[in-house]
């Protein structure tokens, strides 16, 4: 498994992204730029002295930093499948033992891979803008544990919606906006109007965001955690039992 | 499998394609490398195994195509048309490996070029069904022009008008060939036709058979 693991995240995943050196130039600078945008905003508008938010900047920064595995994450695996379709690969990597769930869930590991380069950056970024610290190991790791277990329930949605259209990624469209808007990403969800919190409330990114912000920023453990933690574990559940439902029907 | 003009991912190394795929099938890491090593060797890319398949002719990647089909050793290998758009040299190194497997493999191989039917111990002719199953029996006819002079151990058989056919098996073509370009410009090769005489005559003979009794287009 750690032979396919290897073949899957450094050979096809790390090797063929490393290749385009432009576009590894345009991905980095689109990791960071966001948070610059924001945190200049921020100090414009004077956030933590007049609003809810006490430090905006580290508000900001766990938003983005772990925004980007719902977005992007999605947009990997249906991206790869449709690339896989385009040059002519997806039928071999089909007619391979590998069974298709597997299949998916080690396309799933580079775009984790990937997204978890840009969280680091995003995050030491941060800490360059005066970003403190105080992490909670053990409940930072369950959030995060719940929150790629989520996403690999959206990817095999996104992923099974891919070999059905074909063409197009409506499930990446919608993800990728709907975490920017409804994620609570870079604004807290409570000043959404109520119809729009409860869609908010709907996405596992809002719970895990705010799950990460209280462990990473403020020190909570687990039990000062659990008021985000069993909306976030259930929406995994729905996400997984939703995105391994829609990879078998469509395989079948 | 090699299935006609599949991809293969142009911007990573023959080898790192090989040890990809060949992980796919369960082999471990050092076995995909030692394997692919081994396979890119034997199809001739030993030098080229860690560059770019982007920097590979379209030949090359040919043979690599085969060598992916060969990483976890099947028992049955399904090529369709494995020399199709590629020069005579590398065609001439595709057909020889594949002529290497023989007795090692089972080889389902689909083509109407008749160089690599030649490689064939069974030719079943299809059109819309099977029409005919046969041993292979290959024969070259080559229609020529000119002044025939001495074709040593060739029977040039005078069909008029300076045109004469050479009948020879195919396991002869390149011998004639060289006989003949060893005349100097005397001799022009008007047509080279190749028949796997069993197999292809009898279909075509009943396919006309066919066409008459169920009206086919």
């Amino acid at each position: 498994m750690l032979d396919r693991v290897y073949a899957f995240v450094v050979i096809r995943g790390w090797k063929i992204w490393i290749s385009y050196k432009t576009q590894v130039f345009l991905t980095a600078i689109n990791w960071v730029i966001p948070v610059f945008i924001y945190f200049f905003i921020g100090l414009t508008l004077g956030f933590g002295k007049f609003s809810l938010i006490r430090d905006y900047t580290a508000f900001m920064v766990i938003g983005t930093a772990f925004q980007g595995y719902f977005s992007a994450s999605v947009v990997t695996l249906a991206g790869r499948i449709r690339n896989e379709e385009l040059i002519g690969t997806l039928e071999y990597l089909m007619a391979s033992p590998l069974k298709p769930m597997a299949l998916m869930m080690y396309n799933t590991i580079w775009g984790l891979v990937i997204n978890s380069m840009s969280a680091i950056m995003v995050l030491a970024i941060g800490a360059g803008l005066g970003v403190q610290y105080h992490v909670n190991a053990a409940s930072t790791l369950l959030f995060l544990l719940l929150y790629l277990l989520s996403i690999i329930g959206l990817n095999l949605i996104a992923g099974a919606v891919v070999l059905i259209v074909k063409q197009g990624n409506p499930v990446a469209l919608f993800t990728s906006v709907a975490s920017n808007l409804l994620g609570g990403v870079v604004f807290p969800v409570s000043i959404l109007p109520t119809w729009l919190r409860y869609i908010s409330y709907s996405l596992s990114l809002t719970w895990a965001l705010s799950g990460l912000r209280a462990a990473m920023l403020n020190n909570y453990g687990t039990p000062q955690l659990l008021g985000y933690l069993w909306p976030l574990a259930v929406l995994t559940l729905a996400y997984l039992v939703i995105g391994i439902s829609s990879v078998e029907l469509r395989i079948q | 499998m090699t299935p006609m003009d599949r991809g293969v991912y142009w911007r990573i190394s023959a080898v790192d394609n090989l040890v990809f795929f060949g992980a796919l099938y369960g082999l471990s890491l050092r076995e995909a490398r030692a394997r692919a090593i081994e396979l890119l060797r034997d199809l001739g890319l030993g030098e080229r195994a860690n560059d770019w398949v982007a920097t590979y002719s379209t030949g090359m990647m040919r043979r690599l195509e085969i060598a992916r089909a060969l990483m976890h050793d099947p028992d049955v290998l399904l090529l369709d048309e494995p020399t199709s758009g590629i020069d005579v040299d590398a065609k001439h190194d595709v057909l020889n490996f594949i002529r290497s497997l023989r007795g090692k493999k089972t080889i389902v191989l689909a083509s109407h070029d008749p160089q690599e039917i030649e490689l064939a111990d069974t030719v079943i002719y299809i059109n819309k069904r099977i029409l005919n199953e046969a041993p292979a029996l290959k024969i070259v006819k080559v229609l020529i022009r000119g002044d025939v002079g001495n074709l040593d151990g060739f029977n040039a058989e005078s069909i008029g008008q300076g045109e004469y056919v050479v009948v020879t098996s195919i396991d002869r073509f390149n011998e004639l060939i060289s006989r003949l370009a060893m005349l100097n410009g005397r001799v022009r090769v008007v047509d080279i036709d190749v028949e796997v005489a069993t197999a292809e005559g009898n279909a075509r003979r009943m396919e006309r058979v066919m066409r008459r009794r169920e009206g086919w287009a």
